[in-house]
């Protein structure tokens, strides 16, 4: 293990908890306002990555404002369908008094929708993007690729505005009093309605975004999504439901035992297909052990 | 061997936290057997918890509590069910989507029928103590005046049904300690009495109650002693009477400081 | 053409049993004791892969059978222990990973073959393909009874009444003296061992299996059977397995047959997904209503 590249290996950890962290502070949001995982945010992900996909395809513009167009209609397509999803199906369900399976089957049968809606659209599996990112050097220690560092630009830029959005603004006090307490915000006067339509468009955006980065990195399938939505479950669970700091501090610790366990898994002669088993034993590990998660850690939430 | 203890159930020092804060700190007391106990405080004083407390429901975070002289801190619900006690709820939890019949059902003991095995090989004798159950559920329920509900969902009940039919599926598993929290809250008081009366009249098995209630005019009628709580400690006991005629009493209950009885935990 | 149709029909009936088996075993843990088993995938395949393994290395096919069963209800068991301790949305999640993860050590580990998979060697050598179609029919069918009968037999028993009350209310159940737990676990393992003989049935039928049959598509499959036919009544389960097999053989059927500009299998699954949200909203019940456990009879009449 002499030769491993740690220092790289810090900096992937840190961008894959970057990712984790965009669609993991999504998820928790509305796990923590609506009160059941949502299995289609993988499909939000995916979706992300194609609509970023599609609009690369179509401009021909300078790169720097590419990436950011691609960013912009990532957020809001899938922002918007995440938004649409809780009009017409969770917000009836949930009011309906559905049980917790029953969200929880509805939301997986909206993302075989998703998923199904983009295999058909965009048939033949795996895709890439052909954007003309500058080569890859060498800085210190690292090496430095935009792709793999745009997830932690975002990350940070999100991670900053949604704590001054939750802290500073109207909205952002009401879903955090609407998250404490659903019946008291009503009764304060918040439109708690409104609220969750905002929650699940913030969401599905920052879910969105978060695929597209992980697209932009490599290559992507409509199976894209899905195959992180562990992860990102074992993040949400570790940091603790509808919890933003736990999630953010939970989004790293997993993003650098899923890359660190990968190098040590190598030792063993174990494939990096057990990169999400690494997860699966946190998440296992931290649902008997400690349910509620990291979330002690920040009484301030 | 131990001589068989006089007192049925008998609870010490137990506290309970949530959290920062106290819902029961130090509570002692004793129930004799064949009586029936009132518990009383204002909102918020402790009194659910430490129901909950002695039943498994929660553990407690210090102190004991007895029954038939064995110790039952450690147990889950279904193993204090087992030795003898019977919770209640305070708002019915009933199995909303079976029948009101099925209600009673699960609630008998030593079915064979209820293991695995049993259900499957001894199918003969459980039907045979089925009769039986059925009959005892039949009747219970002619009792509360629910036959005619037998097999209504029991979901389809309404809030003073509902009430009634916690209560006899309680009594329904034979319970050597039964725990009723408020059975009279949020019902009529003609019903309230009711309720109060049937109870009585299922007492005649030797059954002691331990019962939270807040309508004096009942605790004074059918309880032989009163454990009065606030702030999560007994402040008071005595025969109703005397109870009712404290001044303590008097302070906690209707006096207090203004509004100073309704900021509680429960 | 005409006799292309009819063996899909015949394949069509054979999965029909396969998978009223596969959701008769949901049924029992979502249907009845309310279990939110996200990962059913997971003991189908154990049961395919260890009848698949078992029947290459020449072992008998009642031999077979039983091992998958119990190869099943031992992983069941493994999972249970951690899981069923869990809140429902937690077990959904840990149940849906468990299966993941079963099948990358599948690939990975070159259990079964690993990524290629395995071929099995079917148990009927008849001359024609409608023999040996007809043969599968009556065998998925004879398991499926047996199955039935065992779910029906449970379910209609003061035990089937404790597994609804623990779907009810879990503290009230424990509260009136039911150890949750043993039952929970219990549930578990007849829902895994019935999988797994429904998988192994799949792995003899099919004649090859591979991770990639495996996939969590199967799981939510296996759940919309359960939902549209209705959770807590096994005649409702067996008529949506039908429904839902009936609505992917035609897709596949039409695809082979019909050129449409679109790809009737993405049709079907996006339909799929509709089905399953209107079921939700409109017959949360499903077709069938649940039935209730029957009553002995009174020896007299009750008084109204």
């Amino acid at each position: 293990m002499a030769n491993t590249p740690w220092a790289q290996i810090l900096l992937f950890s840190i961008q894959t908890g970057s990712v984790y962290l965009l669609s993991a502070v999504a998820l928790t949001l509305t796990y923590g306002l609506s009160k059941f995982p949502n299995f289609a945010h993988a499909e939000f992900m995916t979706l992300g990555a194609y609509t970023g996909f599609f609009i690369a395809n179509l401009l021909h513009l300078p790169l720097p404002l590419t990436v950011l167009v691609c960013i912009l209609c990532a957020f809001l397509v899938s922002g918007s369908l995440g938004l649409m999803s809780y009009k017409i199906i969770f917000g009836p369900l949930l009011r309906r008094g559905s049980s917790l399976i029953h969200l929880m089957i509805g939301s997986m049968a909206l993302g075989f929708i998703i998923r199904y809606v983009i295999i058909e659209i965009w048939p033949g599996g795996t895709q890439s993007f052909t954007l003309p990112w500058p080569e890859a050097s060498n800085i210190g220690p690292f090496r430095i690729y935009i792709p793999w560092i745009l997830p932690i630009a975002a990350a940070l830029v999100a991670g900053v505005s949604m704590q001054l959005l939750l802290t500073r603004t109207n909205i952002g006090r009401a879903i955090r009093a609407t998250a404490s307490n659903p019946q008291l915000a009503m009764a304060s006067g918040i439109n708690t309605g409104r609220v969750l339509l905002t929650t699940w468009f913030l969401s599905a955006g920052l879910a969105g975004m978060a695929g597209l980065f992980i697209g932009m990195k490599a290559s992507f399938s409509p199976t894209m999504g899905w195959n992180i939505l562990l992860s990102v479950f074992a993040v949400t669970v570790l940091g603790g439901i509808g919890s933003f700091y736990g999630a953010i501090a939970a989004a790293f610790i997993i993003g650098l035992a899923e890359n660190v366990g990968v190098v040590i898994l190598a030792q063993f002669g174990l494939a990096s297909d057990y990169r999400t088993a690494i997860s699966f034993v946190i998440l296992i590990v931290v649902l008997l052990i400690k349910p509620e998660g990291l979330t002690r850690l920040f009484k301030g939430n | 061997m131990s001589k068989i203890d006089p007192m049925i159930l008998r609870v010490r020092d137990v506290v309970k936290n949530y959290g920062g804060l106290c819902a029961v700190a130090g509570a002692s007391l004793d129930i004799p057997r064949r009586t029936t106990i009132a518990l009383v405080g204002p909102n918020g004083c402790g009194k659910t918890s430490l129901l909950k407390t002695i039943f498994g429901l929660q553990r407690a975070d210090e102190g004991s509590i007895y029954f038939e002289g064995e110790s039952i801190d450690e147990l889950q619900p279904n193993e204090v069910f087992d030795r003898g006690i019977v919770h209640a709820f305070q708002f019915p939890r009933l199995f909303n989507q079976m029948s009101v019949l099925d209600n009673m059902l699960i609630a008998a003991r030593g079915n064979r029928g209820d293991r695995f095995a049993g259900s499957l090989f001894s199918r003969k004798k459980w039907r045979e103590q089925e009769e039986t159950m059925l009959q005892k559920a039949t009747d219970t329920l002619k009792l509360m005046d629910l036959t005619r509900l037998t097999n209504e969902p029991a979901g389809s009940l309404s809030g003073g049904q509902k009430k009634l039919l916690e209560i006899s599926r309680a009594i329904m598993a034979e319970p050597k300690l039964l725990l009723l929290d408020e059975p009279a809250a949020g019902v009529n008081p003609v019903l309230a009495k009711k309720i109060f009366e049937k109870i009585e009249m299922f007492r005649h098995g030797g059954m002691s109650l331990l019962i939270i209630e807040h309508r004096m005019e009942l605790v004074m009628e059918f309880a032989n002693w009163v454990y009065v709580m606030d702030r999560g400690k007994i402040v008071l006991e005595g025969r109703p009477a005397e109870v009712a005629a404290s001044p303590l009493f008097y302070e906690i209950y209707i006096g207090g400081e203004p509004g100073g009885t309704d900021i509680c935990v429960s | 053409m005409t006799y292309g149709l009819l063996m899909n029909l015949l394949d069509m009936v054979v999965m029909i049993g396969i998978y009223s088996i596969a959701a008769i075993s949901l049924n029992l843990e979502y249907g009845f004791t309310g279990l939110s088993n996200f990962g059913k995938v997971a003991f189908f395949m154990v049961g395919a892969y260890t009848y698949a393994i078992l029947a290459q290395a020449g072992v008998n096919f009642g031999v077979c059978m039983v091992a998958s069963a119990v190869s099943a209800a031992a992983f069941g068991f493994l999972v249970s222990l951690p899981a069923l301790r869990l809140r429902e949305d937690y077990l959904a999640i840990v149940t849906l990973t468990s299966g993941e993860i079963l099948r990358t050590i599948i690939q990975n580990q070159g259990i079964g073959g690993g990524y290629n998979g395995i071929s099995i060697t079917q148990i009927f050598h008849f001359q024609t393909l409608m023999a040996i179609r007809l043969a599968n029919i009556g065998l998925a069918f004879a398991f499926l009874g047996i199955c039935f009968i065992f779910s029906q037999l449970v379910a209609n028993s003061p035990y089937g009444r404790i597994m609804r009350a623990i779907r009810e209310d879990q503290t009230a159940a424990q509260s009136y003296g039911k150890n949750i737990q043993r039952y929970k676990s219990q549930v578990f393992i007849m829902g895994s061992a019935i999988a797994g003989i429904g998988g192994a049935l799949f792995a003899q039928y099919s004649a090859h299996i591979e991770p990639g049959s495996f996939l969590p598509f199967l799981t939510f499959t296996i759940w919309m059977m359960v939902m549209l036919g209705g959770p807590g009544n096994n005649l409702g389960v067996i008529l949506g397995a039908a429904v839902v097999q009936i609505f992917q053989k035609s897709a596949a059927i039409l695809k082979d047959y019909v050129h449409l500009p679109v790809d009737p299998i993405n049709v079907q699954y996006i339909l799929f997904g509709i089905l399953i949200i209107l079921v939700l909203f409109y017959r949360p019940s499903g077709l069938l209503k649940e039935s209730p456990v029957k009553p002995p009879k009174l020896k007299e009449p009750v008084n109204v």
